[in-house]
């Protein structure tokens, strides 16, 4: 298990770089424009649903992306659990994020072409009722992850709701087979030949591999913001260059010129402000509480969340 | 085009939502990046 993390770590690196978000985004963008004009002007229109069956060439591939985006949080979350390692809690949250966006897609899209189909926005039918269910387990993981507590406790904890809420993704895949529905069954992956006409599947994969693009692109960019601001917090705790020194409190105002006495932030209103003392050279009279440091580096999370 | 409506709202709510998280991903890696270039010129 931990000979497949090092290549995925590297692939992981090379995807995340600035190059590499560079030409995820122009591919994105270029895959998206061609797959606007297959399905809006290349396709033809279903000879049942007329043309509102074109609304399916963007709900079918964000409701896939966002089975890869949990899956992507499942794997992210299990490396987080083996290794301990922050980036895969990142690439876990930033996954979580774009994922719960793209889960809210597919059901306004699903209702907006169930409407003039079905002759109602929603119903409590088993696609529709799970779906809503892992938009519920993402959403609570994204609140997880806002809790005040230490990074690292957050991180397991998190990881171990990406695990399990993983779970949920195949009762959804699954809920058309195993309960009756009045959502369609799988169209392109079932036994045999597609249900599909030859060109409605080209433009239905296209559109599934142009979100596919935009999803790396968007996580890259996520992933980079993930990294700026651990970056952030992480120069908010070490101490100002006069601190180093040892004479606690010298620093601009940042320390605290009493012993015990928890110090303010050294500037910008508190936002990104140092916590004097916190890397340890502030002197033990500057330096707060353990507590102090992770109730510090949660609300400066918090605000830059 | 029947159902016009539907469909124009479909892509346009897909193609607001979308790029509207990227331009506000790309403005949180923009304002993280100054603080971390602040940050590192305080030092």
């Amino acid at each position: 298990m931990k000979g497949l993390i090092r290549p995925l770590e590297r692939l992981l690196g090379r995807l995340t770089s600035r190059r590499g978000e560079r030409w995820l985004g122009i591919g994105a963008l270029l895959a998206l424009a061609v797959s606007g004009v297959l399905s809006l002007a290349i396709a033809p229109p279903d000879a049942v649903q007329g043309n509102v069956q074109r609304l399916m060439y963007v709900h079918v591939p964000a409701a896939w992306l966002a089975y890869l985006s949990f899956t992507v949080v499942f794997i992210g979350s299990a490396a987080y659990l083996l290794t301990r390692r922050g980036h895969w809690d990142r690439l876990a949250a930033a996954s979580a994020e774009i994922g719960v966006l793209f889960t809210a897609l597919t059901i306004v899209l699903g209702s907006i072409w169930g409407y003039p189909t079905w002759g109602t926005w929603w119903t409590w039918d088993p696609r529709l009722t799970t779906t809503a269910i892992m938009l519920l387990i993402y959403a609570g993981y994204l609140a997880l992850r806002r809790l005040p507590e230490s990074p690292g406790r957050r991180a397991t904890w998190s990881a171990v709701l990406g695990v399990v809420g993983f779970v949920d993704i195949p009762i959804v895949h699954m809920s058309v087979v195993w309960w009756r529905s009045l959502h369609q069954p799988a169209t392109v992956i079932q036994p045999g030949q597609p249900s599909i006409a030859p060109i409605m599947l080209v433009a239905l994969l296209w559109a599934t591999l142009a979100f596919t693009i935009l999803y790396a692109y968007l996580l890259a960019l996520r992933m980079r913001v993930g990294r700026l601001e651990t970056k952030v917090i992480s120069a908010a705790f070490l101490p100002l260059p006069r601190e180093v020194g040892g004479v606690p409190g010298a620093a601009g105002g940042g320390g605290s010129p009493r012993p015990g006495v928890p110090a303010k932030p050294a500037s910008r209103g508190g936002e990104v402000g140092g916590v004097p003392g916190a890397a340890g050279g502030g002197g033990p009279g500057s330096a707060p509480e353990p507590s102090e440091i992770e109730a510090h580096a949660a609300g400066v999370e918090a605000v830059h969340g | 085009m029947d159902n016009l409506a539907f469909i124009v709202a479909g892509y346009l709510i897909t193609f607001i939502s979308l790029a509207g998280y990227a331009f506000h991903l790309r403005g949180r890696a923009r304002r993280a990046s100054r603080r971390a270039a602040d940050l590192s010129a305080k030092r």
